[in-house]
């Protein structure tokens, strides 16, 4: 996949990040998208955000993900890319 | 400009010099090490790395970037190479001249043989052009397709130029006349290039529109349907609410499809005025380079395509001693660059000096000849500043020494092929390079004598060679790239409006892009590409034609000419030969493929019915109740007697034998593709990850956190506005399998439902290895079926209490009136009599209703597993059935053996039929039980206090179905989306200019004010019941922390429960989780004490509560940590436990450890919100409904949580229906009664002592 950028504002600031990955769900019927600035949480680890989009429409705003269904899925498709990355 | 080549260059070295600076700043950091702190150096350190390898990716892809560019090159001068094939021409040559048959049949066969060969290597290296090309980025590929693009225009141009043929015999007004008929033609290809760009202008413009359009459509449509939701209500039944959202949804994906159309046209059409106005520019600068050498640009032009083609760029190479490899770098083409430039001028100078271009004149003489090409052959020896004596016989054969030839043939490099027959009348083919500079005499030939001269000329001579050597230089001419001058101008036109730039239809390029039929998203570069590179030599114009059977002589009459150009077809003397046939080399054309459809599919959607509505209860019983009471006492409120017993009808007999189990099971799977995961979580599709996220992943230098609560998003990526994917709306079949499955489920018999209760248990389940979809809604289904077999057992237990303690209360009637010493003998002894009658079959009837209590616990929690799991929750007091129902007292050894004799004398009566011993012993028993039970309202609801918990009907305690509990923890879950509204309405409260809304909404909105209003003065009103949720959520953690040793030590010994080993780990594991729960309850119990003291007020309590709480979840968290050790590689090597759930739960914790503890604060803040919900205005309030939907969502959000905490508070404040039943409550009532009646004896007892 090519590579994509995605501008988020925090605290203020305009900040660009890395799309990591994408996906949909049949389950929900809505898309979902990964994306990064690459910052470091206090727990030393990488933040990685996960937002909801229409797939439809697309171009609407991006939904955060608040059921723990959804939030299950994309820990499964994190597993499964994790997965893929290693057989690669 | 630089080339994008070179702009790749200096990346690269831009990117190694990054990453030397980055080593060391490695190198500098690992040095310091020691004296940095551990987190800090941790982080910087992986900062560091992750650029490194952000830069090592960058540098990865630049060379590879490179290297494919190299190979494309390779691939498409091959190509060129190969599309003529001399040995082929040589075989026809020698077809067209054998006369025996056998030899031409041999001849004929190695040809075919020879040709498919070819093909095939063709074939093969068009493969290889495609796949090189396709790994190029757009503007490497466009660079690369330009280079030799350029070279074709050539040729191209060469054709054109064809046309106005100026005739030796012509004047020099007929040349004054054709210049300027070129000049019309220079306006006019200028005009030509206004009149593209206006064209593309205008269709970016409609497309725009179209865009634009398509959007405001598209939010139309989104709003129809909201609106049509929220006003028109929940559907009335499931079709209709298919059919909407089918229609919707056709509708969307429709229109969105015009966008997507509208979308491309633009690029397309972006892309061809990109193009035009290039080639404009670089037609401005031909020109104004061709103004300061003062020469026509024609001419100019000629020179520089001349000087541009690859045998002088070699001879250019060659003088300054550019290797293959370094004339490709940027300094090698600057230099070559240079010198092309220098060889242009000195060119002119030459041909000026020679009288050649005077004025704007050109010659057909000499370097320039008769069709106005420059001759490449004069041209380097110009470069090299020696004449190749060169000079016309008599034969017009112009002959050259051997020597001669070498040293050109070194020079150029170029490869010797057999051309009989020149591409067109007017190439230099059948002449000589004519004559030096110096010696320009002796070269004047006419195209027709030159022409002739080449046809009649079959032998294998020097001259020939020479012939050969000039024309096929010719021939190879631009398979190097230009020298950077944009000389592709004149013939960009012909790739601009033939070209993929054209906004021609999808169907007629043959390309659809958008969504394959599986859901993948096909993209458009590798098409374009090969469009372009497949395009151009069917769209080259037909060279001019080669005519054999006509006299050169009739070339001079207008018969013949050429329509087109009004040129006289080069016709040779006949010489038997077979007439040249250009080799066949266009690529299969792009349009030619079957354009891809693309298949749009309705959404389904499938909804869960509702619940299967069950049969009525049957009610049955089996005795008949007394239908009088002989004495009158204090009715109970229910009907007792009135209800009619049921007879239990005869079992049908079976003729047919019972189905077994797998039958069952079979039978209701049948035809059902269950997946293991089906119902269990949702599952994701058309997964994309990007490359460089993969390679992190797969470096494992990091770990995640997952944040689902994102920060505001400024700017989307443009080609995420992409269409969904087949599945997302396609298929609910996984669905549509389980509301089957259900309905099957549901509709199996009694007998079935019993086969599977008895049969499906236990270590059966695991064996048979069911979808776990199958499990659950077996389990649900057993659930209802074992909840009506209890709801029929409870009712004739409710109907036996009723009869007890009916007779009960007659009994004592009755003995009141025997011994009343006004009752006469005789009533007395119809009295003894109808208290016989009373009392039969008491002692059956007590019998029955311990009998049934049993039976009805057993279908509730039977097994060993059902057991064991009622004792955790009475022994841990842990679970919320435990914490609602377990008692935590002393034992009471008074109590206790009061009960015993009760019962023990209860048994005894039953056994020996003693009827009114029975009945008596019951209701003691009953009554004392009643007696010491004490329910209160707690945050666990109404809550066992007493010694008992008197339940004398069987009761399902199962906190799964405790509302109260279900909407504690939802009310977790949503508060920090409260706390975002309270944000959202402040903010909305500067936005005074959006109040605009008409009186129905405001009335609406004014209800909803007021409903906020309440419920944030709950939540206000709430601390206390937050505090209490807090610590509830404290305490189940210290459960699932046992459950989780527990789990750890089960998968540490192999599941081997009865081992030593496990008990031993599972002592220990016990001991730590006692520990820990012991410490959790203390710490809780230290904060209520400084509230209750004074010592802290509410508010403080409260964040205490929840510090402890993320402090105890923070400590669960770390035996989760621990356990996942264990779990991870046993549920690897014990593929026949599924503890995908297990294990995803454990995951879900150690990838949020924040999350909890971000819960807890938010109660915290959501209690302290609560003021400002409860004094929100109206006028705040409806400003958000003109707000984006993010914003109205947490509105909703909000109001959720005020809904919740509405009913938290009438969940607390609860009287009925939270404890017990009719039969309890008769009981109470009962004993209350002996309470009163025993106080009045005691009073009238102290009264007559007084006495």
């Amino acid at each position: 996949m090519k590579e994509e950028k995605i501008v988020i504002n925090k605290n203020g600031k305009d900040i660009e990040c890395d799309v990591l990955f994408t996906f949909d769900s049949e389950d929900t019927n809505k898309a979902y998208i990964g994306y990064t600035d690459h910052s470091i949480a206090a727990n030393g680890r990488k933040n990685i955000y996960v937002s909801a989009f229409d797939p439809v429409l697309g171009y609407g705003q991006l939904e955060d993900i608040t059921s723990e269904e959804e939030i299950a899925m994309v820990r499964d498709v994190l597993a499964e890319i994790d997965r893929q990355s290693r057989e690669d | 400009m630089a080339s994008y080549y070179s702009q790749v260059e200096e990346a690269i070295k831009k990117n190694q010099k990054e990453l030397a600076h980055l080593q060391d700043e490695l190198r500098g950091l690992r040095t310091v090490e020691r004296d940095t702190p551990r987190e800090s150096y941790q982080r910087q350190h992986a900062q560091i790395l992750y650029h490194i390898d952000l830069e090592q990716r960058q540098l990865e892809k630049n060379r590879n970037l490179l290297q494919d560019y190299e190979e494309a090159h390779r691939a498409i001068t091959e190509l060129r190479e190969s599309r003529e094939n001399a040995e082929i021409e040589q075989l026809r040559q020698l077809l067209a001249t054998e006369r025996d048959p056998h030899i031409r049949r041999e001849i004929s066969e190695e040809i075919d043989a020879k040709t498919k060969e070819h093909e095939s290597r063709i074939e093969s290296l068009e493969t290889r052009v495609q796949t090189s090309m396709g790994r190029l980025t757009d503007e490497l590929a466009e660079e690369l397709r330009n280079s030799f693009l350029t070279e074709e225009d050539d040729k191209e141009v060469s054709l054109e130029e064809n046309a106005p043929e100026i005739h030796p015999s012509e004047d020099s007004e007929s040349i004054v006349k054709e210049e300027v008929v070129r000049e019309e033609t220079l306006d006019e290809r200028e005009k030509k290039f206004a009149e593209e760009l206006e064209t593309a202008e205008t269709i970016y413009g409609e497309a725009e529109a179209d865009y634009k359009t398509s959007i405001e459509k598209l939010q139309a449509i989104f709003e129809e349907e909201r609106t049509i939701r929220e006003n028109e209500g929940p559907f009335a039944t499931e079709e209709e609410l298919d059919n909407f959202t089918s229609e919707y949804m056709r509708r969307k994906i429709e229109e969105n499809e015009r966008l997507e159309a509208a979308r491309d046209k633009m690029a397309r059409a972006q892309k061809k005025i990109t193009s035009i106005e290039r080639k404009m520019a670089a037609y401005a600068e031909l020109k104004e380079e061709a103004r300061r050498e003062q020469v026509d640009v024609v001419t100019y032009e000629k020179i520089k395509k001349t000087v541009a083609s690859k045998e002088v760029l070699d001879a250019v190479y060659e003088i300054k001693g550019l290797g293959e490899v370094s004339r490709r770098s940027k300094k090698g083409k600057e230099t070559a660059n240079e010198v092309s430039q220098e060889v242009v001028r000195r060119v002119i100078e030459q041909l000026r000096a020679d009288g050649i271009i005077s004025g704007q004149n050109v010659s057909q003489q000499g370097l320039i000849n008769q069709n106005g090409a420059v001759n490449i052959i004069d041209t380097i020896n110009i470069i090299y500043g020696t004449d190749i004596p060169v000079k016309a016989g008599d034969s017009r054969t112009i002959t050259i020494t051997t020597e001669e030839k070498e040293r050109v043939k070194e020079t150029q490099k170029v490869k010797v092929k057999v051309r009989k027959v020149p591409h067109n009348g007017n190439e230099q083919e059948g002449k000589t390079p004519g004559k030096a500079p110096t010696d320009m005499e002796g070269a004047k030939v006419t195209v027709t004598e030159t022409s002739t001269e080449e046809t009649t000329t079959e032998t294998t001579t020097e001259e020939t060679a020479v012939e050969t050597e000039t024309t096929t230089t010719e021939t190879t001419t631009g398979t190097e790239t230009n020298t950077g001058t944009e000389t592709d101008s004149e013939t960009g036109t012909d790739t601009g409006t033939t070209g993929t730039e054209e906004p021609v239809s999808d169907d007629k390029k043959g390309i659809v892009d958008g969504f394959n039929p599986d859901g993948t998203y096909r993209l458009r570069k590798d098409q374009i590409i090969q469009d372009d590179l497949a395009r151009k030599p069917e769209e080259k114009k037909p060279e001019t034609p080669v005519k054999t059977d006509k006299p050169v002589e009739s070339a001079k009459t207008d018969e013949g000419k050429n329509p087109g150009t009004g040129m006289v077809p080069y016709e040779p003397k006949p010489t038997g030969m077979v007439p040249y046939k250009p080799p066949v080399t266009d690529l299969v054309p792009a349009g030619t493929k079957e354009p891809t459809k693309v298949q749009v599919h309705e959404p389904v959607q499938v909804l869960y019915g509702p619940p299967p509505v069950q049969k009525p209860i049957e009610v049955k019983v089996t005795e008949k109740p007394t239908e009088k009471p002989v004495v009158p006492v204090k009715p109970t409120e229910k009907p007792q007697p009135t209800k009619e017993p049921v007879k239990p009808t005869d079992a049908p007999k079976k003729t047919t034998p019972k189905r077994g189990l797998i039958t069952i099971l079979d039978e209701i799977t049948e035809g059902l593709d269950l997946k293991a995961k089906d119902g269990k979580r949702y599952k994701a599709s058309n997964i994309k990850c990007f490359k460089g996220f993969k390679e992190e992943l797969k470096s494992g230098n990091y770990l995640y956190n997952i944040v689902h609560l994102v920060p505001a998003i400024v700017k989307l990526p443009f080609s995420l506005i992409r269409k969904a994917s087949g599945k997302i709306m396609l298929r609910a079949e996984s669905k549509k399998n389980i509301k089957t499955l259900k309905e099957r489920i549901s509709k199996l018999s009694e007998e079935d439902l019993m086969t599977i209760y008895k049969e499906y248990r236990g270590s059966r389940v695991i064996q048979e290895g069911f979808p776990s979809i199958l499990n659950t809604l077996l389990e649900e289904r057993i659930q209802q079926f074992a909840m009506s077999k209890v709801s029929q057992i409870n009712s004739e237990l409710e109907q036996r209490y009723a009869r007890a303690f009916a007779s009960i209360r007659e009994l004592e009637g009755l003995e009141r009136l025997i011994r009343d010493p006004k009752t006469s003998a005789e009533d007395k002894k119809k009295y003894e009599q109808a208290k016989k009658d009373l009392l039969k079959g008491q002692a059956q009837n007590i019998a029955a209703i311990r009998k049934g209590y049993i039976a009805a616990n057993e279908w509730m929690s039977g097994g060993s597993h059902g057991f064991s799991e009622d004792m955790k929750a009475a022994t841990t007091k842990l679970s919320v059935v435990g914490k609602r129902f377990a008692k935590d007292h002393d034992l009471d050894r008074e109590l206790l053996h009061r009960q015993a004799q009760l019962e023990q004398a209860e048994m005894r009566a039953i056994a020996d039929g003693n009827d009114e011993m029975a009945l008596r012993t019951f209701i003691q028993a009953e009554t004392l039980l009643s007696q010491n039970t004490e329910i209160n309202g707690s945050i666990f609801g109404k809550r066992s206090t007493g010694k008992k918990y008197y339940s004398p009907l069987a009761e399902q305690l199962d906190y799964r179905d405790d509302p109260f509990v279900r909407d504690l923890f939802t009310t977790i879950a949503v508060t920090s989306a409260a706390i975002s509204t309270v944000q959202s309405i402040k903010a909305a409260k500067d936005q005074a200019d959006i109040i605009a809304e008409n009186q129905r909404r405001m009335d609406r909105n004014n209800q909803t004010m007021d409903q906020v209003n309440q419920m944030g003065a709950d939540i206000a009103g709430k601390r206390g019941t937050m505090m209490e949720g807090m610590e509830a959520q404290g305490m189940q953690d210290t459960l699932a922390g046992a459950n989780e040793i527990e789990r750890a030590v089960l998968d540490k010994t192999d599941w081997g429960l009865g081992t030593r080993a496990y008990r031993t780990a599972d002592n220990a594991g016990h001991a730590y989780y006692t520990s820990f729960y012991d410490g959790t309850k203390a710490a809780y119990e230290n904060i209520a004490q400084q509230y209750a003291a004074g010592q802290i007020n509410q508010a403080q309590a409260m964040q205490m509560m929840a510090d402890l709480t993320t402090k105890t979840h923070q400590t669960f968290g770390n035996i989760n940590d621990a356990c996942l050790d264990i779990l991870r590689p046993y549920a690897q090597t014990h593929p026949q436990f599924d503890l995908t759930g297990v294990q995803g739960a454990m995951e879900y914790l150690q990838a949020n450890p924040d999350a909890f503890s971000a819960m807890n604060q938010a109660m915290v803040d959501v209690t302290n919100a609560g003021d400002v919900l409860a004094s929100m205005q109206l006028e705040q309030l409806i400003p958000l409904t003109t707000l984006p939907s993010t914003i109205r969502t947490t509105i909703i959000n909000g109001a959720a949580t005020a809904a919740l905490a509405s009913n938290i508070n009438n969940t607390m404040g609860a009287k009925k229906h939270t404890y017990g039943n009719d039969v309890t409550e008769m009981v109470e009532e009962y004993a209350e009664e002996q309470a009163e009646r025993k106080a009045q004896r005691e009073q009238a007892n102290s009264r007559g002592n007084s006495k």
